[in-house]
């Protein structure tokens, strides 16, 4: 029937600040980490902003026996720490009439109902809606009973605020990691889509909500000028570098669970791959993207059909293998001019741990636009400085018409995409320098967000939660895209991953650029990383 | 350089200098805020430029302007150009400024030059303004004054702008300011017309086009019957909005006919422009409550009337929240607008949707003007049926505008 309707008249030309409809927020792990160091920041600073409706309500659950005015006091002190000064006394006052408390245990059927009850209780007061966005902020082994309490107490069907017949939807929030792995992600999906639609369903990465993140598209899409070359024809290889310089910390025993191909590759570094290399959306719906990101995904060559190859020290890898991955591991050395240890020697860590803290593959894509040029991705802990880029090489000119001198052969072009920090786009090009010969050096053609706009980029949570409450989910995984992830990584974990064969871990210093077999990864095609 | 806190903001202390070596000056002036800045914070300080704001403002409203216009260039950083009344023009008070966020400890940094300037000549204002222009920046044009009494000045106004933004809200006469702001619109085709009192019913208009988005219900623009606005005060807002909903269905076709009715409410009855999926006829009351609580010169509730029942015209389905009944409501409570379906007035019938009221003020709107595309959509279109509704005969004793008090609008925090 839609597609035979007309347009409707009255949305032309409409484009103001989106503010959401009265709704309440459940956080599970209210007191938690990530509550405490994004989603209260976000929010205090959404309210600050006037983003958030008058009638939004902020609904804390955790096992703790406190009442509304303890966990409001928690959040003072948390958003203290989180925004580093105190909040302002004339914003807090409003958010503080915001924030409500609910006890119970994950596992407990009853405090399911008695949060049903708590919310009522609260839509008649405040005048709510019966929306509900209920955001799973706890440790993932939790999921299944909260998701389950939630779908037994009635809570993620529609709901109606009193008497009157008024529709309220429910939302849920997931964290990231979805799953460990292909077979527990699946499962996990299994257990909340018996609750939730997947319409429902609200998948986290927060890249997804980085302002740098989101330019991706708009800068192919928005300007004329690059996505005709953005092809094989012109492109010779695209790098992606996810770096950090911080080690795990205090998060050892996570890691060792989780290494970097859950933490960063599985996630984060595969959306900003497929938002490089996916087909323009026919529409910037949610799902239009999301099908595009998606098939992405779908499209990328198995890690290698025969069982992993890896690299060795000496560069060669097995005929026939396009798809290679290089896993590795820190060990101690010096950072921001600070001695630091190796990851065997973190806390929580096993001294003789097989978990990888580094991770570089060469991906093929198997479709019209990609084939035959590889994307090389990198992601590690304690590397030399913490930097997220997309770099896309051109293919260097067909004709040398500078003299065949190939000491003189400018640089290939290089557009980069700085998603943190400095953010930004550059690109390089080859620009005669000044004088009576033809020497050619690169130069920088330069955006940065800092210089060129006056107003602040939002937090990436603060975009997440927000198209939350107004159910956009362009931003989020949907269940296809994320079991296409996991299907893809899954060589590199559990029995068959490289650490399990028993061969040494490749080892780097804390400090450098990752081991000598990553950079041996593109030697033996000729290429080399970027210096960041 | 910080805005000062309490008084009225401004881009700080101005420095007179002759008109032709402003642009000189001002670079100066950044040079040693340049050398100040690297040898008291160890790095040169970061200009930006997103916009010339040029605002043209009465004498009366002068401090405002720059005021306003100050808190919109922390968002929107660039060259903040006033023309004043009074003196020859031949000079003009150049100053710099800094804001530090209080929240995030950020340096915006902007300038600002006020030239006054006797009113009336025209080509002078516009020579004034295309000097200062920084080059490759859009260029907003403000009227900040009544545009039924700008005379020409606004049409040079509009030349030399991307953006021409207007307040209608502060007309003395309604009918002369669209016509103005017609001609404008129609001396350049590539002119984006904006207007703050038209924003500031953007949400309502939001909240109608909201429960159009089902595709099922798309099906009743034909049997629409009536749209009733009542307001507060001044109509201008009822009458922008009505005069929208008429051109989002068509537009008029001839002229409107008026009518007083016996509880006071002015009936304008109509014919709609034949397009497909439009009702032919429409009557549109305009109806004012004096006793509300909703704040003057402010809309208080829009109800579109319907010929059929629209639960059984929507395909009937059952669902748990369709409307019945044949009234679409949009209502302001004390925080938010409602938007719903049944029943007519406050509390009664289905909610479709609710949204907060922003906070409106006049920085926030230029802010929002800015920041949306040069090419408005529909506007103009509304500005031509508003014009042809404000002239209903008898319509226009009623269309004057009220006088907003310089710290009901003006931002900041």
């Amino acid at each position: 029937m839609a597609d035979s309707l007309p347009p409707n008249p009255f949305a032309e030309g409409l484009s103001r600040a989106r503010i959401p409809e009265p709704s309440t927020l459940v956080i599970f792990g209210a007191t938690g980490d990530l509550t405490g160091r994004k989603l209260l920041p976000s929010l205090y600073v959404m309210h600050r902003e006037g983003v958030l409706p008058p009638e939004f309500s902020l609904v804390g659950f955790a096992r703790r026996t406190w009442d509304d005015s303890t966990f409001r006091e928690y959040v003072r002190v948390a958003l203290a720490k989180g925004l580093g000064a105190e909040p302002e006394a004339d914003v807090w006052d409003g958010f503080a009439r915001q924030i409500f408390f609910a006890r119970g245990e994950f596992d407990d059927a009853s405090a399911y109902a008695a949060l049903a009850r708590r919310l009522e209780e609260l839509d008649r007061e405040r005048a709510g809606t019966g929306n509900r966005l209920f955001y799973l902020a706890a440790p993932p082994s939790a999921y299944p009973n909260i998701v389950a309490g939630l779908g037994e107490a009635g809570l993620s069907s529609e709901r109606r605020v009193g008497e009157e017949p008024s529709v309220g939807w429910a939302r849920i929030i997931v964290e990231k990691p979805f799953g460990h792995d292909l077979e527990s992600a699946t499962e996990l999906s299994q257990q909340i889509r018996r609750w939730f639609r997947e319409d429902q369903i609200y998948r986290i990465d927060h890249y997804l909500g980085k302002e740098t993140v989101q330019n991706i598209l708009v800068f192919r899409l928005a300007n004329g000028i690059f996505e005709p070359v953005w092809n094989r024809q012109w492109i010779d290889h695209v790098q992606i570098t996810v770096a950090e310089d911080l080690g795990v910390g205090t998060r050892g025993a996570y890691f060792e669970e989780t290494g970097e191909v859950r933490d960063m590759i599985q996630n984060h570094v595969l959306q900003l791959l497929a938002l490089v290399a996916m087909e323009p959306p026919t529409s910037f719906a949610a799902d239009a993207v999301r099908d595009e990101r998606a098939k992405v995904l779908e499209a990328l060559q198995p890690l290698g059909g025969n069982g992993l190859s890896s690299v060795g020290a000496s560069g060669r890898g097995p005929e026939g293998t396009s798809s290679v991955a290089v896993l590795a591991q820190y060990v101690g050395g010096y950072v921001g001019g600070e001695r630091v240890p190796g990851y065997r020697e973190e806390a929580d860590v096993a001294p003789d741990s097989t978990a990888e803290t580094y991770v570089a593959l060469r991906v093929a894509i198997d479709n019209w636009r990609w084939a035959g040029v590889p994307f090389y991705l990198r992601a590690g802990k304690r590397l030399a400085r913490r930097a997220t880029e997309i770099a896309i090489q051109f293919k260097r000119p067909p004709l040398s018409l500078l003299g065949g001198d190939p000491s003189r052969e400018p640089e290939p072009n290089v557009l980069a995409m700085h998603i943190q920090p400095d953010e930004g786009i550059s690109l390089q090009i080859g620009s005669k320098l000044p004088g009576p010969r033809l020497d050619i050096r690169p130069v920088h053609m330069d955006f940065r967000y800092g210089r060129s706009f006056g107003r602040r980029s939002p937090e990436a949570y603060e975009r997440l939660l927000l198209d939350s409450l107004l159910g956009d989910a362009t931003l989020f995984g949907r269940e296809d895209a994320v079991e296409a992830a996991w299907r893809f990584v899954d060589p590199l974990l559990g029995a068959q991953a490289p650490a399990s064969s028993g061969a040494p871990l490749p080892l780097y210093a804390a400090g450098s650029w990752g081991p000598e077999e990553a950079s041996a990864l593109l030697a033996r095609d000729g290429r080399k990383w970027r210096r960041l | 350089m910080e805005f000062s806190s309490g008084a009225l903001p401004k881009l700080g202390r101005g420095r007179t200098v002759p008109l032709g070596e402003a642009d000189r000056e001002l670079r100066r002036a950044w040079v040693a805020i340049d050398e100040d800045s690297r040898s008291s914070h160890g790095e040169s300080m970061l200009r930006l430029r997103e916009v010339n704001l040029v605002a043209v403002s009465t004498e009366a409203r002068l401090e405002r302007t720059r005021a306003v216009a100050a808190l919109t260039v922390r968002e929107h950083p660039g060259r903040v150009i006033v023309i004043a009344p009074g003196g020859a023009g031949s000079s003009a008070s150049i100053a710099t400024g800094c804001l530090v966020d209080r929240f995030s400890g950020r340096r915006v940094c902007s300038e600002e030059v006020v030239i006054e300037m006797a009113r009336g000549d025209e080509e002078q204002l516009r020579a004034a303004v295309l000097q200062l222009l920084v080059p490759g920046v859009p260029v907003v044009g403000w009227w900040a004054g009544d545009p039924s009494v700008s005379g020409s000045e606004l049409a040079r106004l509009a030349e030399v702008a991307d953006r021409l933004v207007t307040d209608l809200a502060g007309t003395e006469d309604l009918a002369a300011a669209l016509t103005v702001l017609l001609d404008a619109a129609d001396a350049r085709s590539d002119l984006g017309l904006r207007d703050l009192e038209w924003l500031r019913c953007e949400p309502w208009r939001e909240l109608v086009a909201e429960f159009f988005e089902r595709p099922d219900r798309r099906l009743l623009i034909p049997h629409i019957e009536r749209l009733e606005v009542v307001h507060h005060g001044a109509p201008v807002q009822a009458l922008l909005l009505a005069a929208w909903f008429v051109s989002r269905l068509g537009g008029l076709d001839g002229n409107a006919t008026m009518k007083l009715l016996d509880d006071g409410a002015t009936s304008l009855t109509l014919r709609v422009s034949e397009i497909e999926q439009s009702p032919s006829h429409l009557e549109v009351l305009l109806r004012e409550d004096s006793e509300t609580t909703i704040p003057a010169g402010h809309l208080v509730e829009a109800d579109i009337r319907f010929g059929v029942d629209l639960g059984r015209e929507s395909g009937g389905s059952t669902s748990t929240g369709d409307c019945v009944g044949r009234v679409v409501s949009v209502s302001r409570l004390p925080h938010s607008l409602v938007c719903r379906c049944g029943t007519e007035g406050v509390g009664g019938g289905t909610v479709v949707k609710a949204t907060g009221i922003a906070v409106d003020t006049d920085d926030r709107l230029l802010s929002a003007v800015i920041d949306t595309p040069a090419r408005e959509l529909g506007f103009r279109e509304v500005v031509r049926t508003a014009l042809l509704l404000a002239r209903a005969p008898g319509l226009t004793q009623e269309t004057r505008g009220h006088s907003i008090e310089p710290a009901e609008k003006v931002g900041g925090s």
